[in-house]
């Protein structure tokens, strides 16, 4: 400290105390050679003559291997930290026994635990048993903010309606300032959120009394996205909170095809997308998390399985017989009929059910209409075939991204046994079929997808068939073209009155003998008046064997997986 | 150097920072340097050695050096990385502190590029312990390096032989192998956009330039903008000194997929020169239309394309190929109208699944669209017809 100078010494004149890349003076060395690379052998010429100075080494290339390292262990090349790393394991024992040689260490001792804490920081944990607070309950009852399908029947036109607290549901409110959101008394374990998901698919969504389906679809949609806040608090991890996110990833993806056109205000897909691949996304990780797990230690494998088949048992038990609260009780017991058992066993649901996807589903409803006993099985089948959601997921990431390279990295980054299902590998070549720009194939492949896969894919479907007409305007471009409509409505997995809708917003000529005629110079790449989406979709149930008049227990169904 | 004590280590680094010498203090806080090996250096709690000795903040920033030395010796990545971030904290103050001078940069290089391998060592130690999430340590050092970037690209007052503007393209460099291994590469975006305007881009070091373009064509490549992957990667590969097989390895993995869309095939010599035989089967089912081929070696030497991240660039490849079987067809069948029932019989030699005449008009339609072909589909007839000047134009002419 003494004897300093106060003032470090400005000498401009001195080299090292500027810093500049290093390359000046050899410049020409480092010129771009002239000529370009030739098509087929383009190995550059030559090397670089001159002298090799270490500092002009790529950066990535971070340790010359040359460099005179010391015998010691502690640094080597970054490539090798697995192998310290493993080490590292090993040396653990030594080198505490060391520091207990060196005698006494304070740091450690007040080091060690504070990243205990660190790592087991205490979040907030739930006490709430209902769906909704009972604090909410009667403060929204005395602000009049109740929804309609939370007012206790018969008060409804009330000058103050009652709150059913059967119905009640905790509702989204934004984080601001001044508020705490941790209170445990506001926030509901993941079971309780679980029964929730299930009260608001089963009794709301899946509802055939409550119109229209609009309103349906906000409240569920406001109350799902509450559910979703309570567990990011709770930091809720587990099989329960897969289970939620994907009965919520599976109604949002429902709601974006059947919703599909609605009027802006009633419904934004923006916001619906970004809902959905937030919760997509944080499924997915979970399911990468717990293979980890699976792989770290195989005995959490059997509790894994146990307490997932548990909490399933729970779900179908609480939507099918239980209530979900003791005073949910009253309304389960006036309509037993809300089961999914009952409601399989009426006739025209169940051949709906039989005839959209094959052999499974009927095994399922067979299954489901015999005694409640069978739940049991039932949700063990579903345990087992965790690794089946996890593929059922990443192909509705895949078809639902269509075309993002980041998505099918990630999927081709997936464990084989992943990979290899059937539902993944039919997804895959969907994305082949649209990178290959191959529209005919893609929308083949697409009749073949079962229901949530289609309404994952649909919003692509336009963008398909504008580039199935584009290419041929392009390649069928003559004079004397003459392409019969039934064919490209075929093609098109339209009817012949959309299709020909479609060709002539495009600028494609159709003739009143049923012939288009393509021509490169008239096709419009923005449609002249926007494309009726309803329409489109009527052809599209058709050929997914599926009517636009979803039943309540169907909407059930597809959301809680059992397609 | 190697057994020095601590009192003559503190006196070099004070010497090196009272005259300004960039160099040997970097050397002194590097973990290139054989000072880390000295046991003599490695203290648990080394602040008061360093209070005597040195000015705040440069005790702190040298005090955690120290421990961080011992943690490593002790193979604790986490705290060292911990310790690392101290050390780059307490560097950022006196940075900051430099008016219009920049001796320092080739201190912040050493203690940057260190941080960002013992994020990445500690991660890999975390996750050995299943604990911590991957990526999290290197989003956390990526916010370190951030804020070192804000101040040196901040620096607008200094001339520019003093500013610390120098650093820049050092620091992105480094962001960018963080973004590309967590793959979080539209971070990318405004870094590259800051060089893009800065006036030195050219005048940086070589190295760096170089290490720049591989990532920036890397990028260009998964935004599918092949033309400009292209110059970048090409770049790089000229202008990379030739003893670093190594990297130039690492850039030719890049290259060649995009160089083969844009139709040069690479030489055998080439690829054996820097051991990519995976590529040989691709160029060779590429260069004679073999689709069936093409299949084989992609399945084939998948895990290393996967890993490489270039396998759904290498299927897009699929599209050349099929110009190319094309082309086939037409030279065999020595006509100007090709029926379309030949090119179904070639892909089903190929076996390709479940194609029927709709399909073959499909893939024809977007070569045609593509310019790959030049001609038109006849449907009344079922035939192609094609130009009779140059049906099939050289690869390299079509964009």
């Amino acid at each position: 400290m003494n004897g300093r100078p106060s003032q470090p010494r400005r000498g401009r004149g001195r080299g090292q105390q500027r810093w500049r890349p290093q390359q000046q003076e050899g410049e020409e060395e480092w010129g771009p050679r002239t000529g370009g690379p030739e098509p087929e052998c383009w190995e550059p010429r030559g090397g670089l003559r001159g002298g090799h100075r270490q500092d002009r080494r790529p950066q990535w290339d971070e340790r010359p291997k040359s460099w005179g390292r010391p015998q010691h262990e502690h640094r080597r090349p970054q490539k090798d930290h697995r192998q310290l790393a493993e080490r590292d394991e090993q040396q653990q024992q030594s080198w505490r026994q060391r520091a207990e040689h060196r005698g006494p260490e304070p740091k450690r001792d007040t080091q060690q635990p504070e990243q205990d804490v660190q790592t087991a920081t205490v979040y907030p944990q739930g006490t709430c048993v209902g769906m909704c607070p009972k604090r909410e309950l009667q403060e929204r009852e005395a602000q009049c903010r109740l929804h309609r399908f939370e007012m206790l029947a018969g008060t409804e036109r009330d000058r103050r309606p009652k709150a059913d607290p059967a119905r009640m549901v905790k509702e989204y409110s934004r984080p601001a300032a001044g508020k705490d959101a941790t209170l445990p008394s506001d926030l509901r374990p993941t079971a309780v959120l679980l029964k929730t998901v299930c009260y608001l698919i089963d009794e709301i969504a899946a509802s055939t009394t409550l119109q229209p389906w609009t309103e349906v679809y906000s409240f569920v949609f406001d109350r799902l996205r509450c559910v979703r806040q309570d567990m990011i608090i709770q930091r809720a991890s587990g099989p329960d909170c897969v289970a939620i996110l994907e009965r919520t990833v599976r109604f949002l993806l429902y709601a974006s095809y059947r919703l599909c056109g609605e009027p802006l205000q009633l419904y934004d897909p923006k916001i619906n997308d970004t809902h959905l691949q937030e919760s997509l996304s944080w499924l997915l990780e979970s399911y990468c998390l717990e293979d980890e797990n699976d792989t770290h230690t195989t005995v959490t494998v059997t509790v894994h399985a146990s307490s997932q088949s548990q909490a399933l048992e729970n779900t179908h038990a609480s939507s099918q017989s239980q209530a979900p609260e003791n005073t949910h009780a009253s309304s389960q017991s006036q309509a037993p009929e809300n089961t999914h058992a009952s409601s399989q066993s009426q006739a025209p649901e169940n051949t709906h059910a039989s005839s959209q996807s094959q052999a499974p589903e009927n095994t399922h409803a067979s299954s489901q209409s015999q005694a409640p006993e069978n739940m049991c099985k039932q949700s063990e089948g579903t345990a087992q075939s965790q690794d089946g959601n996890q593929g059922e997921f990443e192909a509705l990431n895949l078809l639902y991204n269509l075309g993002c390279a980041r998505v099918m990295q990630h999927a081709l980054e997936l464990p084989a046994c992943v990979r290899s299902s059937p539902a993944v590998r039919r997804a895959l070549a969907v994305s082949r079929a649209f990178c290959e720009r191959n529209p005919v194939r893609l929308l083949r492949l697409a009749g073949r997808l079962d229901f949530l896969q289609s309404c994952a894919l649909h919003r692509h479907l336009p963008t398909c068939r504008r580039q199935l007409l584009l290419l041929y305007s392009h390649a069928h471009s003559s004079r004397v073209c003459h392409y019969p409509l039934a064919h490209l409505a075929a093609l098109l997995h339209l009817g012949h009155a959309q299709a020909q809708h479609l060709c002539q917003v495009h600028g494609v000529a159709v003739t009143d003998q049923g012939w288009v005629v393509f021509n490169k110079a008239h096709f419009l790449e923005t449609p002249t008046e926007e494309v009726r989406c309803a329409n489109a979709h009527k052809t599209e149930t058709e050929t997914n064997t599926e009517t636009n008049t979803e039943t309540g227990p169907k909407v059930a169904l597809i959301i809680h997986g059992h397609q | 150097m190697a057994h020095i004590t601590i009192n003559q280590y503190l006196q070099q680094v004070l010497e090196a920072i009272d005259t300004r010498d960039g160099t040997s203090c970097a050397e002194l806080l590097s973990f290139k340097h054989p000072h880390v090996a000295n046991p003599r250096l490695q203290l648990l709690s080394p602040e008061e050695k360093c209070q005597q000795v040195l000015e705040p903040p440069y005790d702190e920033m040298v005090a955690a050096h120290l421990r961080c030395i011992y943690a490593v010796s002790n193979h604790d990545f986490v705290e060292a990385y911990k310790c690392q971030t101290v050390v780059v904290q307490s560097f950022l103050k006196a940075f900051q502190a430099h008016k219009e001078e920049n001796w320092a940069l080739p201190m912040m290089f050493a203690v940057a590029l260190d941080l960002r391998i013992f994020a990445n060592n500690a991660e890999q130690q975390l996750l050995k312990k299943s604990k911590g999430k991957v990526g999290d340590m290197l989003e956390k050092a990526a916010e370190q390096l951030m804020s070192c970037f804000r101040v040196c690209a901040s620096d607008n007052r200094a001339g520019i032989d003093d500013s610390k503007k120098w650093g820049m393209l050092f620091l992105i460099n480094q962001l960018f192998k963080i973004y590309f291994k967590i793959s979080k590469l539209h971070l990318c975006k405004p870094l590259i956009r800051a060089i893009d305007s800065s006036n030195l881009k050219d005048e940086y070091s070589m190295a760096q330039r170089i290490t720049y373009k591989y990532y920036v064509g890397r990028k260009a490549m998964f935004d599918s903008d092949f033309k400009l992957a292209e110059t970048y990667l090409s770049f790089a590969f000229q202008h990379c000194h030739r003893s670093c097989q190594r990297n130039k390895r690492l850039i030719l993995i890049y290259l060649l997929p995009v160089k083969m869309l844009l139709g040069h095939m690479p030489s055998h010599s080439l690829l054996q020169k820097y051991d990519l035989m995976q590529f040989t089967d691709v160029t060779k089912a590429v260069s004679e239309g073999n689709l069936l081929l093409l299949n084989e070696a992609l399945t084939k030497h998948e895990t290393f394309f996967i890993r490489c991240g270039i396998f759904l660039i290498l299927e897009k490849l699929k599209i050349i190929t099929y110009r190319n079987l094309f082309k086939k067809v037409y030279h065999l069948l020595k006509t100007h109208q090709l029926p379309l029932d030949a090119f179904l019989v070639a892909l089903k030699m190929m076996q390709v699944e479940e194609v029927d005449i709709d399909e073959v008009q499909c893939i024809l339609a977007n070569l045609i669209y593509m310019g790959h072909i030049k001609g038109y589909i006849s449907h009344q007839h079922q035939k192609l017809v094609v130009s009779k000047q140059n049906p099939f134009p050289a690869l390299s002419t079509v964009s």
